[in-house]
């Protein structure tokens, strides 16, 4: 499978999550446990992902450092500034000076 | 806290010459957007391509790195419309992860937009069905926030503003897609992409942990990762994600003010 196909079908699956509780199984229907449950998808999944670049970074010498410095400082900028352009510049700014001086 | 005065000078919309907007308060956005919804969702996604466009140029040099160049990955990636389920995908790629995978990760990295949904389903309730089918394509992180903040209640006139605020960033986004493709050739190998697609996970995280729920599960979550790595790419995810649900559910939800 080409990766211009995989990545159809990654949108397809993201399309049917956006439409499922807009139209699919409007959320008003949907007990209130389960509605308090899935607020935290966003977290878990996030710390998930993070967790497992960095451990998979870990693994490779030429990518430790440059994602260490990246998480670093996304990390404070993050929590400063709440800023979703301002951490990635951030993350990318560090990894790249992390590389270049590695 | 509230205003218990009464206005003593006329709002600020009124003094720019816009006098359908004369009877809104100056704090109150989503009644100057029912006024003109357009003009105000173009300008809204303006603002926030400022922070997106370098994201999308990273996505798109990615893109071109695998060898996913040309209309149909630009087309593809529209239809995808999410930047960070994208790098995930594509650092799965790179890693020769099975197309499975992938695709169950992107739906992961993804699973946050069906909060967003039932977060925006009362705006879309009343709506015509061909919006209520083709307006969740647009729902992002940054659409979602800039309309629930400042999207006008009334139907016509929200529908309008999601229409062009979406269309507005998704045009952008693509934009900035292209010209990553086309740089992609020209930049180093060794620019430690990856490293850009955990900053921007980690930029999305940072602010979601909000309360003792939200850090359970993200701690619970990262934890089983960790442990979880050996695993086959992207289940471990979906474990771990199934684990952090648990662990938050333990704690009693916030009931609001």
């Amino acid at each position: 499978m080409t990766p211009v196909l995989v990545v159809l079908f990654g949108a397809l699956a993201t399309y049917a999550l956006r439409l499922l509780f807009i139209t699919l199984m409007p959320a008003h229907l949907l007990p209130q446990r389960l509605r308090d449950t899935l607020q935290l998808v966003g977290p878990a999944a996030l710390a998930a992902l993070v967790a497992t670049d960095i451990g998979h970074a870990t693994g490779h010498a030429s990518s430790i450092w440059p994602t260490l410095a990246a998480v670093g400082a996304a990390g404070v900028i993050a929590a400063a500034s709440k800023n979703l352009g301002l951490t990635i510049i951030g993350g990318l700014t560090a990894s790249l000076l992390t590389t270049l001086v590695i | 806290m509230t205003s218990t005065a009464p206005p003593t000078a006329p709002p600020l919309s009124a003094s720019l010459g816009d006098p359908a907007a004369e009877d809104c308060a100056d704090d109150d956005p989503r009644c100057r957007r029912a006024t003109g919804p357009m003009r105000y969702a173009i300008t809204d996604g303006l603002t926030l391509l400022l922070g997106m466009v370098p994201f999308g140029v990273v996505v798109g040099v990615t893109a071109s790195v695998l060898g996913m160049t040309g209309p149909a990955a630009l087309g593809v990636s529209a239809f995808l419309y999410a930047g960070t389920s994208q790098m995930a995908g594509f650092a799965q790629l790179a890693a020769g992860s099975a197309p499975l995978a992938v695709i169950a990760t992107i739906a992961v990295v993804n699973a946050r937009l069906m909060l967003y949904g039932a977060a925006l389903e009362s705006r879309f309730r009343s709506q015509p069905l061909w919006f209520r089918l083709l307006g969740p394509m647009l729902l992002i992180d940054q659409t979602f926030a800039t309309a629930t903040d400042k999207g006008p209640d009334p139907d016509r006139a929200f529908r309008r503003y999601w229409l062009a605020l979406g269309l507005t960033v998704l045009l952008g986004w693509s934009s900035s897609i292209a010209a990553g493709m086309i740089i992609g050739p020209a930049l180093p190998a060794d620019l430690p992409l990856d490293a850009t697609g955990t900053a921007c996970l980690l930029g999305l995280l940072v602010p979601r942990l909000v309360d003792r729920r939200a850090l359970l599960a993200a701690t619970a979550a990262a934890a089983v990762a960790a442990a979880g790595l050996a695993l086959p790419a992207g289940s471990g995810i979906l474990l771990a994600t199934g684990c952090g649900l648990l662990a938050g559910a333990i704690l009693p939800a916030r009931t609001g003010s």
